[in-house]
């Protein structure tokens, strides 16, 4: 268990790194930063001064060299726009974000695997095809436009909920949900389906046999095996919310996280707060990662610590 | 189900072709007089302009129209970008096997750590975006689901005992590769290829709506929703079509994805949504 730990650790250190690596050979060498960040009547007097402020006018490996040291020390610069450390106001974004996507992804599992495993239990059935219906249109609609049509419909027209912004608990409910639709679709799909698997298992029909009770059945047998697969996708959910979803619903709702700062950053053309973003959502995921997959081991017995797929 | 997902295709597809014929109006024809016009159901709407206006006074049926051709080709570029580079990658890994395989391996599953759509954002801000980096940042975010998917195809295929004999006997590995392995991959690449472009309809949409994908005067429709967003409190029709086309396209690919998944593989028909009633109870593959 720890040497597997280990290895874990350092293949996460091994993708921050090239996260970053990959972030900045995009702004650094494909990109022109200075040209994004200057006014277009700028001069060339403020192009080099700019560009000496960032550190720009020295060798491209030199530039890497103290950018890595930097990141390390968790130093990823000045913002432009807030002229403060970018990874001050990162970290204070942080908190809303968190709240956000926890919100949403536990109400996206919860009801996911509720719904998969109903109607997982009778294949066919109307129960089932609703859900199944539901599950399709939840990972169909995109967020971003079920989030405007909420806020026309829940917020404008009935006045249950604040169009945008934050503040109490009635600010959290709408992002929180569209947030969840997907993972309540996704989670649905997948439990439904490991579900029957299971339901058709040898293990199953011996307990029906035994004359187990129905409802012993599908929650001590059946779903102990489908459950493994719903902790899987709910790992990838939850950096999808997080690296993805949580992006547009914030943007939608201007929820005051990291996803909406990585865009108003986008639009002040705030490279270094941008960066400052990538980098502690890419330390996030890999985190993710490694509990997901410890928590995938310790629940089946037939996965062996330190052997990958 | 999978017919309303075949029809939804051959529509979109026939809307993307035809669009100058289909659409009533020039879709950038501006009519100052006519600003944010409802739609024909509602009241002050007419059939003149089926769907409403916008804040320029453009036909907002016409550019959604329009607005197909974009949103179809950037799946159809991105997945086939990816599909080209994920399959030869896979086909390499798989079939050599050893060192080769282990290190592209590595590559991949550190990829699939990558926070994609953020990392996707960072790019088109510095490069800027355009139909082209679009379709690209948007290919590099599913080419290693397709190299995944190849090398675990060939791997199994390698097994085969037919792959063994043809090797017995001397065949080329191009040979090998082309008569007995590939025809083992085209089913399960083909639905993963539509699965994916209903991923990248959605993602487009996105990075569209963000501002960060598709720049006017070209349209989608997720850059149609971004624009309606300032209008959303007046004139909801701005958003409610667009977004609409998006989930229409997007849930009758899904559909005709599941359908395929299940028609590649008799397993999967058990658990077929339409028609899972009349298999009996204890039926399994």
């Amino acid at each position: 268990m720890g040497r597997y730990l280990l290895k874990r650790l350092s293949q996460a250190v091994l993708v921050v790194i090239s996260v970053m690596v990959v972030v900045f050979v995009v702004t650094r060498l494909i990109g022109d930063p200075v040209a994004v960040m200057l006014p277009l009547e700028a001069t060339e007097e403020n192009r080099a001064l700019l560009e000496a402020q960032l550190g720009l006018d020295r060798p491209i490996l030199v530039q890497l060299g103290h950018y890595v040291v930097d990141a390390v020390q968790l130093d990823l610069g000045d913002s432009l726009w807030q002229r403060r450390p970018a990874m001050d106001i990162v970290l204070e974004r942080l908190s809303p974000t968190i709240v956000l996507v926890v919100a949403g992804f536990a109400l996206g599992v919860l009801l996911g695997a509720l719904i998969g495993v109903v109607s997982g239990m009778r294949p066919g059935g109307w129960v089932d095809r609703v859900a199944v219906t539901l599950g399709l249109l939840g990972v169909s609609l995109p967020q971003f436009w079920i989030g405007l049509v909420f806020i026309v419909f829940f917020s404008v027209g009935l006045g249950w909920f604040p169009t945008s912004g934050s503040g109490g608990i009635e600010f959290l409910v709408l992002p929180a949900i569209v947030l969840a639709l997907p993972i309540v679709g996704r989670i649905a799909l997948v439990t439904r389906s490991s579900m029957i698997d299971e339901l058709n298992a040898q293990h199953v029909k011996d307990a029906v046999a035994r004359g187990v009770s129905r409802a012993r059945i599908v929650m001590a047998h059946a779903f102990k095996g489908a459950g493994i697969a719903t902790i899987t996708i709910a790992g990838w959910e939850l950096i999808g919310a997080l690296a993805g979803g949580a992006v547009v619903v914030e943007t939608v709702y201007a929820w005051p996280g990291i996803g909406f700062t990585v865009i108003q950053a986008i639009e002040r053309h705030d490279i270094i707060l941008v960066q400052a973003v990538v980098f502690v959502v890419a330390i996030m995921v890999v985190t993710i990662n490694i509990i997901v997959d410890v928590t995938y081991t310790v629940l089946d017995p037939r996965v062996k610590f330190g052997r990958t797929r | 189900m999978a017919l309303f997902g075949i029809f939804v295709l051959v529509l979109l597809v026939v809307t993307a072709l035809f669009a100058p014929i289909i659409a009533p109006l020039d879709p950038n024809k501006q009519d100052l007089g006519a600003r944010l016009i409802p739609p024909f159901y509602a009241e002050g709407g007419s059939f003149a302009h089926v769907l409403g206006t916008d804040q320029l006074g453009r036909d907002v049926f016409s550019r959604l129209i329009h607005g197909t051709r974009i949103s179809l080709t950037i799946p159809l570029v991105a997945v086939t970008l990816a599909g080209i580079v994920g399959i030869a990658v896979g086909l390499l890994a798989g079939y050599r096997g050893g060192r080769t395989d282990s290190v592209i391996m590595r590559i991949v599953d550190t990829l699939f750590s990558f926070p994609g759509l953020l990392l996707a954002l960072t790019i088109l801000a510095v490069v800027g975006p355009s139909f082209w980096t679009l379709a690209i940042v948007l290919s590099l975010r599913i080419w290693m689901v397709f190299a995944r998917m190849t090398r675990g195809l060939v791997l199994s295929a390698r097994e085969a005992e037919y792959v063994e004999a043809a090797e017995l006997i001397g065949a080329s590995p191009v040979r090998i590769m082309i008569r007995h392995i590939a025809p083992n991959l085209t089913a399960p690449l083909l639905t993963l290829a539509v699965l994916e472009s209903a991923h990248v309809i959605l993602s487009e949409a996105a990075l569209s709506f963000l501002g960060l994908g598709i720049q006017p005067p070209q349209t989608s429709w997720g850059l149609e929703v971004a624009i309606g967003r300032q209008y959303v409190f007046s004139a909801p029709w701005l958003i409610i079509f667009p977004g609409l086309a998006i989930a229409v396209a997007v849930l009758g690919i899904n559909l005709l994805a599941s359908w395929l998944r299940v028609a590649a593989d008799p397993k999967e028909s058990a658990k077929r949504f339409a028609g899972a009633a009349d298999a009996p109870a204890g039926w399994s593959g």
